[in-house]
């Protein structure tokens, strides 16, 4: 995994650099333009991402990382959370909430399910009464209107 | 008398019954971000930032500060109870706060540290009131050369803590510098890295970057370590007064360490880069230099632990000098509270304390405050603090998940913002998989407005040149440090693969 991280920074980095260069370096008035730094900033980080590359492809040959047996549990919870972000606008806040809670308590308390019930709906509506009611935050209503 | 004039001011400001229950409300949350594992302070004020919107700026800012440093009171509590330390500036604190726990000194541990950490904070305090001055008066002189130095300085020093790890360090803030070039350049009103995209004009927000890194990152990262799976925390009783309060001899062994550890860790603190967790380490290996029983260090020695707790409270307090007088934080959460103050229209720097005397007075007395109010908490509160360690990990799960993506929509309503703390969340947890530095990621991203115009300011007053960097005498000075800090390591580098070369040929 970490040459995969190490790939992507590298990668990220000379596009970064190139796009860069589509800024003008210099204005027509002879100033440092648009151009200037983000071009410095890429050309530094191809160079150490470069050299981070290389440390990690001559460390997989040694060692393996990613060593958990959680990773699972990761995975999960991410992709709870990644829907709940792309369904808060559909849901609306309090529904949303109501349904990650209780689904990220699946995954991490399964065997208690009364008391995964209560925290699922006293915390969103604990943060609701907290944020949108009294300091005016504005959540997304959703389809339900709460 | 200048000093006790602006502190009277200071007083006046902070002293009302508003400011003073957000007060009490900061420190409560510092504590309980303090014992959270891997909810940290610089999370901690990120989140409660975007709670604060409809606050008066002043009061939102003393309830932001207490969390900073009341958060270095509270990963004490698990550092002494079960040798895990809450943040990274109390791993020091477990060095002869566990063995003391271990040999039933539970209560005088706890009441030590808030003791220790209540007289560091407060010599802080009380040093940033008659440094901060000076030193503003000192920075007047600051032209674009120096704080573009300043800034690099503060960066680098980052770097340099990272150790084995610097070139990941010099990519975390390359990257952060990378993020805040997106949006608008000022100077030209070029449009950067925004591919038509309305909400990204103005910039990537710090918040959300913020929020990603230190609250969704580490939480990820404490998942993928296991911390749900671990049993629920033994509770601890004390049983009588004896047991509660230290004796006589642990407070007269630890009388010089107090002040050692409080100077000691301020004058840290100030320096960009180092913060509350070098001078927390540094503290100790002083105390254990200087002291008569250098032998009893680790097995439960009360200075062993009074000179790391006083030194990161002097520490975080030393940190706001160059925050306010410069504007230009050392660390991640300072950085965080440097955007907390842009937000409301304050612009810390040389002339802060002139042009904003209520602002950065109100603050500093809000900290002798906060500092007593702390102590006392810590104290009378210590059970309930107990109680709250011992909640399980995988329960709280939900609860930071919820403030981190609800925090971050209620920003600015917007749900790009949501997505980018998402996506900063998974970088911040390979990042602390692979050694890279998340704070300085943030204080990049941050500080990178500043230091590109900065440089730009400077090169169109030289015409190009980069001669002007040296030919001011303070920037001069600050060249040499850069000099200092990047050859230094680098001959240490040379020298130790020359070493390792020659250790080769021998067993060669």
């Amino acid at each position: 995994m970490r040459i995969i991280f190490s790939v992507f920074l590298f990668l990220f980095s000379i596009y970064f650099t190139v796009q860069a260069y589509e800024y003008d370096y210099m204005t027509s008035s002879g100033q440092f333009g648009p151009g200037f730094f983000p071009l410095w900033i890429g050309f530094l980080l191809i160079v150490f991402t470069a050299i981070t590359l290389f440390k990690a492809i001559k460390q997989r040959l040694e060692q393996e990382d990613l060593k958990s047996n959680q990773l699972t549990t990761l995975f999960l919870v991410f992709a709870v959370t990644f829907l709940f972000i792309f369904l808060l606008n559909i849901l609306g806040a309090v529904i949303g909430m109501v349904i990650y809670v209780f689904a990220l308590l699946f995954i991490l308390n399964r065997e208690k399910l009364v008391l995964n019930t209560i925290i699922s709906i006293t915390i969103p509506v604990g943060t609701y009464l907290l944020l949108d009611v009294w300091l005016n935050a504005g959540f997304p209503k959703g389809i339900f209107g709460l | 008398m200048e000093i006790l004039d602006n502190l009277l001011l200071g007083l006046s400001v902070a002293v009302t019954p508003i400011n003073l229950l957000f007060l009490i409300v900061g420190a409560f949350v510092g504590m309980i971000v303090g014992i959270i594992p891997g909810f940290g302070p610089t999370a901690g004020i990120a989140v409660l930032l975007s709670l604060t919107f409809s606050m008066d700026p002043i009061t939102a800012v003393i309830m932001l500060a207490g969390i900073y440093y009341g958060s270095m009171y509270g990963g004490t509590i698990t550092s002494i109870l079960i040798n895990t330390p809450g943040e990274s500036a109390t791993v020091a604190s477990t060095f002869d706060g566990f063995p003391l726990a271990k040999r039933g000194r539970i209560g005088p541990a706890l009441v030590m540290q808030a003791a220790a950490s209540f007289i560091g904070g407060t010599i802080g305090v009380l040093l940033i009131s008659g440094f901060a001055p000076a030193f503003a008066n000192f920075a007047k002189s600051f032209g674009p050369p120096e704080f573009f130095l300043i800034i690099t300085i503060g960066l680098l020093a980052l770097i340099v803590v990272m150790g084995d790890n610097k070139v990941n360090g010099a990519i975390s803030a390359l990257l952060g510098l990378a993020v805040s070039l997106v949006g608008v350049d000022v100077i030209t009103g070029a449009q950067r890295f925004t591919y038509g995209h309305p909400e990204l004009i103005n910039g990537i927000y710090f918040l959300p970057v913020a929020i990603g890194l230190f609250g969704l990152g580490e939480l990820f990262y404490s998942i993928y370590k296991g911390t749900h799976k671990e049993e629920r925390k033994q509770a601890v009783s004390f049983k009588d007064k004896e047991t509660f309060w230290p004796n006589k001899r642990e407070w007269s062994e630890s009388k010089g360490t107090f002040a050692r550890g409080s100077v000691l860790g301020f004058f840290v603190g100030m320096l960009p880069g180092a913060g509350a967790t070098v001078a927390s380490l540094l503290s100790y290996s002083l105390e254990k230099k200087v002291s008569k029983f250098s032998d009893k260090f680790g097995k439960g020695y009360m200075p062993g632990l009074v000179a790391p707790e006083s030194a990161n409270n002097a520490a975080s307090a030393g940190a706001m000098i160059p925050l306010l007088t410069l504007g230009i934080p050392g660390s991640g959460a300072t950085a965080v509270l440097l955007g907390a103050f842009l937000m409301w229209g304050l612009q810390p720097g040389p002339l802060m304390m002139e042009n904003e005397p209520e602002f950065a007075w109100g603050l500093i007395s809000s900290m002798y405050l906060g500092n007593v109010i702390l102590i006392l908490v810590n104290i009378f509160a210590i059970p309930l603090f107990i109680k709250i360690m011992q909640v399980p990990y995988k329960l709280m799960i939900p609860v930071i998940l919820i403030l981190c993506t609800i925090g971050t929509y209620s920003l600015h309503g917007s749900i790009v913002e949501t997505w980018i703390m998402l996506a900063f969340g998974l970088i911040g947890l390979f990042m602390k998989l692979y050694n890279f530095s998340p704070a300085a990621l943030v204080l990049a991203l941050v500080l990178g407005p500043m230091a590109e115009d900065t440089l730009r300011q400077t090169l169109i007053t030289s015409g190009g040149s980069l001669g002007i960097f040296v030919q001011r005498p303070i920037s001069l000075i600050l060249v040499l440090v850069i000099v200092f800090i990047v050859v230094l390591p680098a001959i240490k580098f040379l020298k130790d693969g020359r070493k390792k070369d020659s250790s080769k040929d021998i067993s060669l």
